[in-house]
């Protein structure tokens, strides 16, 4: 993959996020076109995954779990991006929405980073011998994303809203420490999880099913992290006590 | 006819002999004897269960997270009740 594509893809996720919730006219259609346009890349993503694609060259047919997996793992590592940019941006300058936006892409982030990571435990079996190793991949992987249910666990344990989001902002710049190691522990340590794959070393169509793949959970990400927003807005709306015609617009905004 | 066919018996039997001197020749293998025996292929062979339980848990993944999300929606007027 190009070293570009994953700003690229943030750059892409946030301005639509942004977008959706920054135009009050966007916010009825947008996310149900994003839903059913993911829906129907999810049918062909199933179809090219499972059919079209060429088997890998070494791990054959099982090698067509790279395309929910990878795309799966890119997603929570933007989910956690999102989270320390609102996290961050909430420090600097107080805001309930930044702060519901954080909530919003952590608990998604560890969604896809669960199932990323449950897919690969699967990959694992046929071609390592076992369904999980203490590998440095696997090891940065399990402490980033225990760290971001601590984060979540520490937002629902915590009653007053100013502190709750102060205290989880501070989680949430720790725990991104994480990040990087995840993506550089394949180069830095020996580790039986294989390195990136770059253009050099994937088939164009195993390439062009990946990005399918990739985009394809991109409205997914886009549509859960603006509904659990909803969510979020409309919990701080009640722990704040805001009046029900401001609670309404609150919600709304 | 007969010389034709002694001549191409003889010829297989000469290219025979050069293969399987070319074969004796080659470098001997890196790893100990018998290893190939002890090893797999090389190539992961089936396992079409691994990757239908994979694509099971991608698509399981977005549903049921769809479910919470729709079972948790803010209601669109929120109850006088809960707000003072």
């Amino acid at each position: 993959m190009p070293y570009w594509s994953p700003l690229a893809l943030l750059a892409l996720v946030l301005g639509v996020v942004i977008t959706h919730l920054a135009v009050p006219s966007t916010r009825g259609w947008m996310w149900m076109v994003a839903g059913g346009l993911g829906m129907l890349a999810l049918v062909a993503l199933i179809y090219l995954g499972l059919v079209w694609a060429p088997p890998e060259a070494f791990m054959s047919d099982v090698g067509r779990i790279l395309y929910v997996h990878v795309p799966y793992i890119w997603m929570c590592m933007l989910a956690f991006t999102i989270n320390v940019g609102c996290a961050i941006a909430y420090l600097m300058k107080k805001s309930w929405r930044t702060d519901a936006l954080a909530e919003a892409s952590a608990e998604v982030g560890v969604l896809f980073g669960a199932g990323g990571v449950l897919m690969g435990s699967i990959w694992a079996r046929p071609t390592w011998g076992v369904w999980w190793d203490w590998d440095p991949r696997l090891i940065a992987t399990t402490v980033m994303l225990l760290s971001y249910v601590g984060y979540l666990a520490f937002r629902s344990f915590t009653e007053d809203p100013e502190r709750r989001a102060t205290w989880s902002a501070a989680v949430s710049i720790l725990g991104y420490v994480s990040l990087p190691i995840v993506w550089f522990s394949v180069r830095w340590w020996n580790s039986l999880h294989q390195v990136q794959s770059t253009t050099q070393t994937l088939d164009s169509a195993m390439r062009i099913v990946m990005w399918w793949g990739t985009v394809t959970m991109l409205f997914f990400l886009f549509v859960f992290i603006v509904k659990r927003y909803e969510i979020a807005r409309s919990r701080q709306s009640s722990a704040l006590e805001l009046p029900p015609e401001a609670a309404r617009q609150e919600v709304a905004a | 006819m007969k010389r034709t066919l002694v001549n191409v018996v003889a010829l297989g039997l000469a290219l025979a002999a050069r293969l399987g001197v070319a074969q004796d020749a080659a470098p001997p293998q890196q790893h100990p004897v018998g290893i190939e025996k002890a090893m797999p292929s090389g190539v992961v062979s089936g396992g079409w269960g691994y990757v239908y339980a994979a694509y099971a848990v991608a698509l399981g993944g977005l549903v049921l997270y769809a479910v919470s999300l729709w079972t948790r929606r803010p209601s669109a007027q929120p109850p006088q009740g809960d707000l003072p």
